[in-house]
């Protein structure tokens, strides 16, 4: 296998691949101006919190909340919608 | 107490984790990446609207799990329209839920009523899943061709399954999360939830195939087993006895399945509503389940110092926040569908259900 990226789209779907390059520009735009809003945003508002409020339990609880969120729900909910896709490129 | 099966988790996760990426490349990219994707853009807009409506803007674990609880309130709502909805459709939706989510659970459900809610039964499952259920029906019935693209195959059932496993054996941390300083809400948490999940695994298990004659339904075992946790978040640090978290938890089995088996057709065919991963069944029908029993449930423990109010108050104010809650999420999920998924001619075009639109990858 080379490492060429291709393209994922069926060969039959011609015109496809334009509805991805006809959103990037506003995607783009809602994920960047969100990236800097919050850079600013927390580097001029936020700071830590008291270390005493902080113990090992809580990032522990964090790590399983996470696992949950985006392998959890990623696989529980939604792998099932997209499983005709995969066809595609086995 | 600390909780030490972390490290048993730890293991578990890393073999999970491993197994499982392995396919990631084949296998739904849409799910798990747009699933990354949404729940990074919710945290970080949580962590700062969350932190306006609160005035605390100190940067603690405390918060980033607030903001881990907002973002699973977004990815119940994604079940409801996950392959109809565009990338950036989703975007600005996570943006605008994280905003509403947080107006709902601080100034409404902890702010006016101060309710009991320990596990997020009302504030996350409920608002989560009527808040999608709302946009899918902004969104309208699904007439694409590319509606056939919805479907399932043994592996991508196994899988989904694999994220079944991770979810059940990850929910008592999810409901006791709030709780990590305190012993006995704690262990009452942990204990509920467990003897919750175990009830509505039982009662999916059995009415699944008592519906199929004799056959386990895949979609049933993938979602109602998970029922329990959901309905248990509002009562868990209760002391109400492990005998009746267990009930919760068959009662919220058997609603979510006969939700799947009844509901999901009858929604689709009367009122052109399409719940894609069935949300309803597993998070709306069940966190009303969980918020009416909290109405009886605070009987229990009406003495607990965590509770605001005395006996009937409190019993009134959790039925008025689920009252609430139904209302915020119903009106802001339909008023941001409308707003965000009414399809303009070119997302006419998109075919649902198809990934391969929106990914590029090494073959």
């Amino acid at each position: 296998m080379s490492g060429e990226k291709k393209s994922l789209l069926p060969v039959t779907s011609s015109g496809m691949a334009d509805i991805a390059s006809e959103m990037s520009g506003l995607l783009g735009t809602v994920i960047g101006v969100v990236q800097v809003v919050a850079a600013v945003v927390i580097f001029l508002l936020f700071s830590y919190d008291d270390v005493d409020a902080y113990t090992t339990q809580k990032y522990i609880v964090f790590r399983d909340i996470m696992v949950m969120l985006l392998l959890g729900f990623g696989y529980c909910k939604f792998i099932r919608v997209f499983n005709q896709s995969v066809y595609w490129y086995l | 107490m600390t909780i030490a099966y972390s490290n048993t988790y730890s293991l578990v996760q890393l073999a999970l984790l491993c197994t499982v990426m392995t396919f990631l490349e084949k296998y739904g990219l849409g799910a798990v990446g747009f699933t990354m994707l949404l729940t990074t853009l919710n945290m970080e807009c949580n962590l700062i609207i969350e932190g306006l409506f609160t005035g605390n803007l100190s940067m603690s674990m405390d918060s980033i799990i607030n903001a881990e609880f907002s973002a699973a309130a977004l990815l119940i709502s994604f079940g409801a329209l996950i392959g109809r909805a565009t990338p950036l459709q989703m975007c600005v939706l996570s943006i605008a839920e994280s905003l509403f989510y947080a107006l709902n659970k601080v100034f409404i459900v902890f702010g006016l009523f101060k309710a009991e809610d320990v596990g997020g039964t009302l504030t996350i499952h409920m608002f989560g899943a009527f808040f999608g259920l709302a946009a899918a029906y902004a969104l309208g019935p699904q007439q694409k061709e590319s509606a056939s693209n919805n479907g399932a195959s043994k592996v991508s059932d196994v899988f989904s399954l694999v994220g079944t496993t991770l979810l059940w054996v990850y929910w008592p941390s999810f409901v006791g999360a709030t709780e990590t300083g305190d012993d006995t809400n704690e262990m009452h948490c942990l204990i509920n939830t467990i003897m919750s999940l175990l009830g509505s695994t039982g009662a999916a298990f059995y009415l699944s195939q008592y519906l199929n004659n004799g056959k386990f339904d895949a979609v049933h075992i993938q979602n109602s087993t998970l029922a329990g946790g959901v309905a248990i978040g509002a009562t868990a640090r209760l002391a109400m006895g492990p005998g009746a978290a267990f009930m919760v938890g068959l009662g919220a089995g058997i609603i979510s399945v006969l939700g799947y088996f009844y509901s999901s057709p009858f929604l689709e065919e009367k009122f052109g509503l399409y719940d894609t991963c069935g949300v309803a069944n597993l998070h709306g029908y069940p966190s009303v389940f969980g918020g009416l029993v909290s109405i009886l449930l605070v009987i229990f423990n009406s003495e607990a110092d965590f509770l605001e109010y005395g006996l009937v108050t409190q019993s009134i104010v959790q039925a008025l926040a689920v009252v609430a809650t139904i209302v915020t999420a119903v009106v802001s999920g339909f008023v941001t569908g409308k707003v965000v998924l009414r399809n303009p001619a070119s997302f006419a075009e998109v075919p649902d259900y198809e990934d391969a639109v929106w990914w590029v990858s090494e073959l």
